[in-house]
């Protein structure tokens, strides 16, 4: 296979499946790393332009600035998660304790 | 909910795959033989420093300040729980990881200098500092650095910081944002890459480990 088509299949297919992933799957963290599969599929995409058979520059530029960006954003969506977990737990406990006051007085 | 969600992810690939590919078949090449012609002006002899500390370094500025932003945000929440408050103390650890951290250093600061010629630069040297501070995390050495390193975004700020004083250099001489006087070019770029460095591996760091940690 040539080895562009090649990429661009890959790269296609990793966007694709990411982003149907980022869509349908309810979980924050499943959502997070399919933000990250689609961006791998795009990368890969772009580091396959040629500039007289050695990688482009600019291209090269463009996917390392959007593998830190998109380090930065998983980074704080992580640790967004994370918070939004604690509090959903605390809610879920403090709900819980209701209930139990609730059933002793029955 | 989900129609919606649906109708998305038929939109998001309706417009962004043939935009992907339209933008893969352009004629690359344009803008590659357009850096290959001005490298010798750049002040560096890898291209893509040349593209990201000079060509596009607005590009490069802007992207530092998402990753500042990130920091600034991640520090706004509230704390997360501690990361394992019970360990074992290891004899070895700390003989290890001090000299493993010099080594990691020594390959940072030789990623920062690599970057004017080859591959390397700010990000990659960032990365290894990044290595450095989790590594001492992980084992709880050196707890003041790394105390003030997940709680503080002062790091994380003075790189874009550095970046945009530099940047505002030019202006005194009439000359646009960034664009470096002749012969100061490498000077210049070598001082906001030493910058991006600490301010990278730190804010990598720091996100890394998830804000502050409390209780």
């Amino acid at each position: 296979v040539n080895s562009v088509v090649l990429f661009d299949a890959v790269g296609l297919g990793l966007l694709v499946l990411g982003l149907h992933a980022l869509f349908f799957r309810p979980h924050l963290v499943h959502k997070l790393v399919a933000a990250n599969v689609a961006a791998s599929g795009t990368f890969l995409v772009l580091v396959r332009i040629p500039a007289e058979g050695v990688p482009d520059p600019v291209a090269q530029a463009l996917v390392l600035t959007g593998i830190v960006v998109s380090v930065a954003i998983t980074g704080f969506a992580a640790a967004l998660a994370d918070r939004l977990s604690a509090a959903l737990a605390d809610r879920l406990s403090a709900a819980r304790g209701r209930n139990d006051l609730d059933g002793e007085g029955e | 909910m989900a129609m919606i969600s649906r109708l998305g992810a038929v939109f998001a690939a309706i417009a962004v795959l043939p935009g992907i590919v339209l933008l893969a078949d352009m004629d690359g090449s344009l803008l590659g033989a357009r850096v290959a012609a001005r490298l010798s002006e750049s002040g560096v002899e890898s291209p893509v420093t040349a593209v990201l500390l000079n060509f596009r370094s607005l590009d490069t500025f802007l992207e530092v300040t998402v990753v500042a932003a990130a920091v600034v945000g991640a520090l706004a929440l509230p704390p997360a729980q501690a990361f394992g408050r019970q360990s074992v103390p290891s004899p070895l650890a700390g003989w290890l990881v001090a000299r493993l951290a010099l080594l990691i250093l020594l390959l940072a600061f030789y990623l920062w200098w690599a970057g004017s010629s080859r591959p390397g630069g700010a990000f990659q040297a960032g990365a290894a500092l990044t290595g450095v501070l989790l590594l001492l995390r992980f084992t709880r050495q050196a707890q003041p650095l790394v105390g003030f390193v997940a709680a503080s975004s002062g790091p994380a700020v003075a790189g874009p910081l550095l970046f945009l004083a530099i940047g505002l250099l030019p202006l005194a001489a009439g000359a646009p944002f960034l664009d470096y006087p002749d012969g100061w070019a490498k000077v210049m770029i070598l001082t906001i890459e030493a910058g991006l460095s600490i301010s990278v591996g730190a804010a990598l760091a720091l996100l890394a480990i998830g804000g502050r940690e409390g209780r």
